[in-house]
């Protein structure tokens, strides 16, 4: 076979995969359903395999395949972003067989959707060519704006799907708007093309509208302050286990797509874009932190927090330059590593959690859980600490990679300002887990049995991977690994 | 200048038909406002010789999809008084005038400012528009993106039947 078609054989295998499952979920008798779940389980393990071997063949032609030209690449930076999508996807379907069960929503279109979804956040890392991406964050919209809506007898999720189609189709013209005008600019969608032309050419006033345009689509899909009206709504609305696909996959496809953008078509923009995204960052982190202290609801909480997380990542964002020794990728990359398995892990709990029609959503619910389900609350106070990033957790070494970075672009106001933001986002997270330990037992706890092998499973792994990717960088000896996932991510670099 | 003076018409009636899409109340009146639009749209392309751009939007847009969109408002029936009231409607649209004006106005300036005094070559004849040079450049070039589309429209469909159909 040619090593050529192995680029497009992980995104093959997902797209077939999404409409195998459609197909099953059509001709399968109603008492086999469950079975669709350990088959979307097969399909992301089979396609996680396909990219370690297709990642073998990328080795082997030196470092990148890329037999379409800019229109789909296979480099260090995709196959880490194909890898963390498919685990969350992963994950996402495991604890959803217990969901769907409980809620009696088991149908094969719920399996395709995400999968579908997974192809187009491939499409996010793999393209350099902005219709093409554009293409792919449609995809991707489109599946998650169904999943949203899924539970259909609900009103909450109802409207949830409805505010993130109306804001999220408005997000995508204005993104599109300005794709177009950048075209009218440079002649070119090709991110590559986008950098020749800025590395000769000035800035004009309608080059800059149009990256305007463009950063501001992004702040929408990526629920940065001021755009992230819809974020607590939809976040709220969807079912619990796409609650947490949207937190991390999702995020994370965004996220590649907007490195990409800025990192490798715009970067020598840099000078007129970093402000914006300073700001933006700044704006982000302060008002997700202050509408997270405010919330009585922990799903709504944790809309925010992911939205004060995506403050952070734009800090990370600001480092991005065109020096070859530039460090910012990895630190994003690690960061979103820790910010997906912490994120995971919480979100596997609350479905374990949250009972039948999601009564258990406020975080007075969880009173004293500790005494009823010992490691689901230890593990949730674990992600916490991580949140907040206390050493030695997965969380403190991203935060710390990630400002340190910040501080090397010489962006030391904005660290300082995430800095402090970090410590004021302790007061809420540290709410939960003494809402955990340190208030008396609710009653409710005491009627559920269920603890299904899968969801306790995901979570002993995002945990013990939090641990392990803190205690890392001390190199105990014990904990193998992190410096060769260090080495790695650093080989991800867009530029130079 | 003759083109330009088409360009005004064609660009004055589309904006007038999308306005009225957003501001008339009954469905029916904004959908056909909104063919009025499309149709305008289709003779855009037309000046810009994209003459395969403008037969497709004069046959899918105009045509099947308008004429499904008011398929769909006849089969749902509705009438004036099923609609909500709206209270200060006027209002509300002047003030998103006003606020959307800087941002138009900007737009224009920096189009203006990029563009404002350069002279766009003509178009050889070398079939520019026609379906020939189209599907060339989609099924070589850009055969990517377009093989994608599909299943981004293969998603929309199994959206729409998800949150639409019956309880099985």
């Amino acid at each position: 076979m040619n090593s050529a078609l192995f680029t497009f054989l992980p995104l093959g295998l997902v797209i077939t995969w999404g409409i195998l499952l459609l197909l099953l979920g059509a001709f399968l008798p109603n008492e086999r359903r469950s079975l669709l779940t350990s088959i979307a389980a097969l399909g992301a393990a089979v396609s996680g395999v396909a990219t370690l071997f297709s990642y073998q063949q990328m080795l082997k032609a030196g470092g990148t395949l890329a037999p379409l030209g800019n229109f789909y690449v296979l480099d260090t930076f995709a196959v880490f972003f194909h890898l963390l999508t498919l685990f969350a996807l992963l994950v996402t379907v495991l604890i959803s067989s217990f969901y769907l069960e409980r809620e009696n929503l088991q149908r094969g279109e719920y399996f395709a959707l995400l999968f579908f979804s997974l192809s187009g956040m491939m499409i996010l890392a793999s393209s350099k060519e902005l219709m093409t991406l554009f293409v792919g964050l449609e995809i991707v919209s489109m599946s998650v704006y169904t999943l949203v809506g899924y539970q259909r007898t609900s009103l909450r999720s109802n409207e949830g799907a409805f505010k993130y189609f109306l804001l999220g189709s408005l997000a995508s013209a204005i993104l599109l708007y300005g794709i177009a005008l950048m075209y009218g600019v440079t002649g070119t969608t090709q991110l590559a093309g986008l950098r020749d032309y800025f590395l000769s050419r000035a800035h004009t006033p309608l080059s800059g509208l149009a990256m305007i345009l463009m950063l501001s689509g992004l702040g929408f899909k990526i629920a940065a302050v001021p755009f992230h009206t819809w974020t607590p709504d939809a976040y709220e609305g969807a079912p619990m286990p796409i609650t947490g696909f949207m937190a991390t996959a999702v995020k994370a496809g965004v996220f590649a797509l907007l490195i990409r953008v800025l990192g490798e078509g715009l970067v020598d923009l840099r000078a007129y874009w970093v402000d914006l995204i300073a700001i933006l960052a700044a704006v982000t982190m302060l008002v997700g932190n202050m509408m997270a202290f405010v919330q009585t609801s922990f799903k709504r909480m944790l809309a925010y927090s992911s939205i004060v997380h995506t403050g952070y990542l734009l800090v990370g964002v600001t480092a991005l330059s065109n020096q070859s020794n530039n460090q910012a990728v990895s630190a994003l990359l690690y960061y979103l590593l820790i910010y997906v398995l912490s994120s995971l892990g919480v979100f596997a709990a609350l479905t374990l959690l949250s009972a039948r029609r999601e009564a258990h959503t406020k975080l007075s619910d969880y009173a004293g859980l500790a005494s009823e389900y010992p490691f689901a609350a230890f593990a949730l106070s674990l992600f916490m600490l991580s949140f907040i990033g206390v050493p030695p957790l997965g969380g403190f070494f991203a935060k710390y990679y990630l400002f340190a970075t910040t501080l090397g672009a010489q962006q030391v106001l904005l660290t300082g300002f995430a800095i402090l933001n970090s410590v004021l986002a302790i007061a809420y997270y540290l709410r939960v887990v003494t809402t955990l330990y340190m208030q008396p037992t609710g009653e409710h706890w005491a009627q559920q049995q269920a603890r299904p092998v899968a969801i306790t499973a995901v979570l002993a792994i995002t945990a013990l991977t939090v641990f392990w990717a803190g205690f890392g960088p001390f190199n105990l000896g014990v904990f193998p690994g992190i410096n060769s996932l260090m080495n790695w991510l650093q080989t991800a670099s867009l530029v130079g | 200048m003759e083109t330009t003076l088409y360009f005004i018409i064609l660009a004055a009636v589309a904006v007038i038909g999308g306005l009225l899409t957003i501001t008339r109340s009954h469905p029916l009146s904004a959908t056909l406002s909104l063919v009025v639009t499309l149709i305008a749209l289709a003779g855009l392309y037309a000046l810009l010789s994209a003459e395969f751009l403008f037969v497709i939007q004069i046959l899918v847009y105009a045509g099947a999809i308008m004429a499904l969109m008011v398929f769909v408002i006849m089969l749902l029936n509705v009438r004036e008084s099923s609609f909500p009231k709206e209270t200060g409607f006027e209002v509300k649209v002047l003030l998103t005038f006003a606020l959307s004006s800087p941002l138009l106005l900007t737009t224009l300036w920096a189009i203006h400012q990029h563009f404002g005094d350069s002279t766009f070559p003509a178009l050889s004849a070398n079939g520019f528009g026609s379906i020939k040079s189209v599907g060339l450049e989609l099924y070589t070039q850009f055969f990517f993106p377009f093989e994608i589309v599909s299943i981004l429209l293969l998603v929309a469909l199994v959206g729409v039947v998800t949150l639409a159909k019956r309880r099985a």
